[in-house]
């Protein structure tokens, strides 16, 4: 039978929640494609896919059309077709801004590389037809699209545009077979979340809010990608992973 | 007493939604400002200025860094100082509006634009104005139950409206933290507006919206009006949207 194939934009190292996919969908036979973003990263993704058996990585920046063609270069000269594209990156230089002081030019570049790159990188790989029909889109979003978390700040905006992309590709390339999921994983301590301030504060809110009084491990995280991925029910949906924390305000019992 | 001051952003003309709220405001005594977005618009603008007293309107398109700077600074530098910020613009009424096309058709630069004027703007000109907005001030955003759901071809509307509503949240958050500003959000059902007429058949869409709802009407621009002034001036709500569309979206489709 032929192996699978997924495309994975967004291992960053070891921790990254793209990782966690990847490693579950190598278990379950597919064959993994991983990009890269630069060279100083090179090592650190290599790490998680060595072990995945991984020959090819792929440089890839959002935006650089060149590294994006060479991707279906590849795939085209092997023969090589996707069932399964993940798109797990997101960037925000102006992350420590309160919303109403982020300029345009910072929303406008996060909005690109977290939700647009989205759409640019499915366009692409659909026109050059090296997507199956019967595959599927994933994404990775967060609930500060729903909610002001305090320190998300402007990527609450940015996961929303996230979301409804996610609906919008679902009924457009519907026709196609092809389906576009997300997960929304609770915080997980990787290299993006460094960049938030009050992070661990926030793991810690999200653990004391969880009635199971923990927070989402990769591992987890990974089997319900999986699970989205493979299930042909499943469309335009955003399934949280978060130890209920989401659905709990917590109120502390001793005086305040 | 003290002045009470509006300004509006998105009146288009007469069947605006905002022109029915910017009436609705001046009912309750405050002095209206307003924007145009170019010289296409200023002539209908003016008019609708002129018959509503609306003091002054200022040149504002949602894309131009310029023009948001000019804007806001003028503002400033004629001392008003305001109680109430109304952002009613829709993406879809700009000009060169990408209507009816797919997302993978839509270049980056076709959808930026949609999200900068269909819903950033809110977080940057409630910025920029910071300073002239009072202790205590209210915003309210115009949204759209798109927001929630997927209109094939019409994507980019729903993305910039899910965007608007996650911006209200957080402006909610921030500017209340920064000056106990409430910023808070409504979603109507539609209504004859220009805005409407660029996604389609009006006739048709309030005529299926009318069969859609329980009560077997379209909503009024006045009750929207209503609410409207209601929810910039009660002091309990903050981060909210409210649907405002005879129970449409109450109801299974």
């Amino acid at each position: 039978m032929r192996r699978k194939n997924a495309l994975v934009v967004g291992i960053a190292n070891a921790d990254s929640i793209s990782a966690g996919c990847a490693k579950e969908l190598h278990e379950n036979g597919y064959n993994i494609l991983p990009t890269y973003l630069n060279e100083k990263a090179l090592p650190h993704v290599r790490e998680v896919t060595d072990e995945l058996g991984v020959k090819t990585l792929f440089p890839f920046q959002v935006g650089n059309e060149e590294q994006l063609d060479a991707i279906v270069n590849y795939l085209q000269t092997n023969g090589l077709r996707l069932d399964v594209f993940l798109h797990g990156i997101a960037f925000a230089s102006e992350i420590k801004n309160e919303l109403h002081e982020v300029s345009w030019k910072s929303f406008m570049d996060s909005t690109r590389v977290s939700a647009f790159s989205m759409v640019e990188i499915a366009g692409k790989l659909i026109k050059a037809d090296v997507f199956n029909p019967g595959g599927c889109i994933l994404t990775l979003s967060y609930i500060g699209s729903h909610l002001a978390v305090e320190g998300y700040n402007m990527m609450g905006p940015v996961k929303s545009i996230l979301e409804a992309l996610v609906r919008g590709l679902a009924s457009e390339l519907g026709g196609k077979g092809i389906r576009v999921n997300a997960i929304s994983p609770g915080p997980v301590m990787t290299r993006a979340a460094g960049g938030i301030a009050g992070f661990s504060n926030l793991l810690r809110v999200a653990q004391n809010s969880s009635p199971l009084d923990r927070t989402a491990t990769l591992e987890d995280i990974g089997k319900m990608a999986y699970q989205v991925i493979a299930n042909p029910s499943i469309n335009g949906s955003v399934y949280l992973v978060d130890c209920g924390s989401s659905v709990v305000i917590p109120v502390p019992r001793e005086e305040y | 007493m003290q002045d009470k001051n509006a300004l509006i952003i998105g009146i288009r003309d007469e069947e605006s939604i905002c022109y029915a709220i910017a009436k609705e405001i001046k009912r309750s005594g405050y002095n209206l400002y307003a924007t145009y977005q170019d010289e296409t618009t200023y002539d209908t603008i003016k008019r609708v200025a002129d018959e509503m007293g609306i003091k002054e309107i200022f040149r504002y398109d949602a894309r131009k860094d310029d023009d948001l700077t000019s804007f806001t600074e003028a503002v400033k530098q004629q001392g008003i100082s305001l109680d109430l910020l109304v952002h009613g613009i829709s993406y879809s009424t700009a000009r060169e509006a990408k209507l009816g096309v797919p997302l993978i058709e839509l270049t980056w630069e076709q959808f930026t634009d949609g999200i900068r004027v269909g819903a950033f703007s809110l977080a940057e000109v409630s910025g920029k104005l910071l300073d002239v907005m009072k202790e205590d001030a209210s915003i309210l955003a115009v949204s759209l139950r798109w927001s929630r759901w997927a209109v094939p071809n019409f994507n980019v509307v729903c993305c910039a409206k899910a965007a608007l509503e996650s911006i209200i949240r957080g402006l909610a958050q921030s500017l209340g933290e920064a000056k106990s500003i409430r910023v808070n959000g409504i979603s109507p059902g539609f209504v004859p507006t220009y805005s409407l007429s660029k996604v389609g058949n009006s006739l048709e869409i309030l005529e299926k919206e009318k069969n859609r709802s329980p009560l077997k009407a379209n909503v009024r621009k006045e009750d929207i009006a209503s609410l409207a002034v209601s929810i910039l001036e009660n002091r309990s709500i903050t981060g909210m949207i409210y649907p405002i569309d005879v129970g449409v979206e109450s109801v299974e489709a």
